[in-house]
């Protein structure tokens, strides 16, 4: 991709990667390659996520208890780490997703019907 | 955080993981390696920041923040000596005060006297309306013969300096008398010899020593062929008999026995002794007991001393507290020397010496 298509993506706010990172991991244990490429497909191409930032994020993740990793062999026959969901994280992932649409909504009131035009 | 630590080469090998599935997918996508291989480190931006970042999150960092903040701690404190030293100072002082108190306390409340039985030893004396606290050398065979609530009493007293000559290097001890019973009584057993007899304690026969261990060790080199020998205090005789062990209270080098028919025990006496006593109550009665039945002697014993004494015993009070109290008390220690009754009332308080302060 050309550095034009990267800056047109957005960029994700502050704290919403551990987020994604949750709700990705709902659909079953995947590996940090794999959670990348889903949120990158899911969102239809629109997030920037810079895979490198992923594994901090995960680190974290695992250290607040919210996931678990182990090594393990991917569908092409690959050793990588997966990480699954625990049901500690599972809550937090209720309690992040409930704020998150409480925000948008409130952001979105402020902002107004959208415009057509854009 | 600080638990379970995952190795930076694990960390390492998921990132390498993660750029060859990419690698995999890209190529699946219709590029070639080449290309695949720049895409997907591209994708995944700085290889090395995010090993400093997984870094950053370790234990490492934490010792690392901790040396550097002590490090800064370090060169404040350099850079203001005035409040360092204040700071350094109210430490020590804090530090010194409590370790203090803890000894006061531990002797006091903890350590228990090394003594056989120490529970039922008290210290015994009398309050006189002049000052000093003490028991009169008159007062004590009445005491010593006449109570109803003591196994045992004995009396020590009389602590000066004196010259050691006879063996040996000279030496400047301290000296104090005793009456025979005293370490018996406490429960002490000699170290080498033999504590004193009780016809030691007459006249005539007065003139015998015990030694205490630190000075047999120091001064005689811990030789057991000293008892049997004569040494020299001020210049008179004294048979060395026995050695007593360095946690013997009261403390002194050399002990020399009281004998109880010497003239200062009579209330007749031009001149007095003051003395120190510890009881062994009898078991079963309470200090309280002790003491009334003490103060009561005293007041048998006004009628046998001459009508010149009346003004001082005047209002003349007994008190007996444990023994393992002393440490606390205010307590006044026998003046060194025998001395006149008309002499007492000149006695300052700053005179009573508190040797008993190291009882415990």
């Amino acid at each position: 991709m050309s550095t034009q298509e990267a800056r047109e993506r957005l960029e994700l706010l502050q704290g919403t990667l551990g987020l994604l990172i949750l709700r990705t991991l709902v659909f079953g244990p995947q590996h940090g390659q794999g959670i990348a490429r889903s949120i990158q497909q899911t969102s239809e191409e629109a997030l920037l996520v810079e895979h490198g930032a992923l594994y901090p994020a995960l680190q974290r993740l695992e250290a607040q208890g919210w996931i678990a990793a182990r090594w393990g062999t991917s569908a092409n026959n690959r050793r990588a780490r997966f990480y699954t969901l625990t049901q500690a994280g599972r809550k937090q992932l209720v309690k992040e997703s409930t704020r998150w649409r409480r925000l948008v909504t409130a952001i979105g009131r402020i902002l107004g019907p959208e415009a057509k035009e854009g | 955080m600080f638990g379970r630590k995952r190795p930076a080469s694990d960390f390492h090998a998921e990132i390498e993981a993660h750029l060859q599935l990419e690698i995999e997918r890209l190529q699946e996508e219709g590029l070639n390696e080449e290309e695949a291989r720049a895409a997907a480190r591209c994708a995944f931006g700085n290889v090395t920041q995010a090993q400093e970042r997984f870094y950053e999150s370790g234990l490492w960092l934490w010792w690392d923040r901790l040396r550097q903040d002590v490090r800064f701690g370090l060169r404040m404190l350099a850079k203001s000596p005035g409040f360092t030293t204040v700071a350094v100072l109210t430490l020590a002082l804090a530090i010194g005060a409590n370790t203090a108190i803890f000894s006061v306390v531990d002797a006091v409340l903890l350590r228990p006297l090394p003594f056989r039985d120490p529970a039922r030893l008290v210290w015994a004396t009398e309050h006189f309306a002049f000052g000093p606290s003490t028991v009169v050398s008159a007062d004590f065979p009445a005491w010593k013969d006449r109570n109803n609530v003591f196994e045992e009493i004995a009396a020590f007293g009389g602590t000066s300096g004196a010259n050691l000559t006879g063996t040996g290097q000279p030496a400047r001890v301290t000296v104090t008398n005793v009456t025979t019973g005293l370490f018996s009584m406490l429960g002490v057993q000699p170290v080498a010899g033999r504590a004193f007899l009780a016809e030691e304690g007459k006249q005539g026969r007065e003139h015998v020593a015990v030694l205490s261990e630190t000075l047999w060790r120091n001064s005689f080199g811990a030789d057991p062929r000293i008892i049997g020998e004569t040494i020299r205090l001020d210049g008179a005789g004294y048979l060395v008999v026995g050695v007593m062990p360095a946690s013997l209270r009261p403390q002194a080098d050399v002990w020399t026995p009281l004998a109880l028919d010497a003239e200062i025990f009579s209330p007749h006496s031009p001149r007095w002794m003051m003395l120190a006593a510890i009881g062994r109550l009898k078991p079963g009665i309470a200090i309280s007991k002790a003491q009334a039945d003490l103060q009561l002697l005293a007041q048998e014993m006004d009628k046998e001393y001459p009508p010149q004494a009346a003004q001082f015993r005047a209002h003349e009070t007994v008190e007996v507290i444990p023994l393992h109290d002393m440490l606390g008390a205010e307590c006044a220690f026998p003046s060194p020397h025998p001395i006149g009754y008309r002499r007492l009332r000149s006695i300052d308080r700053v005179r009573q010496r508190c040797q008993f302060a190291a009882f415990a």
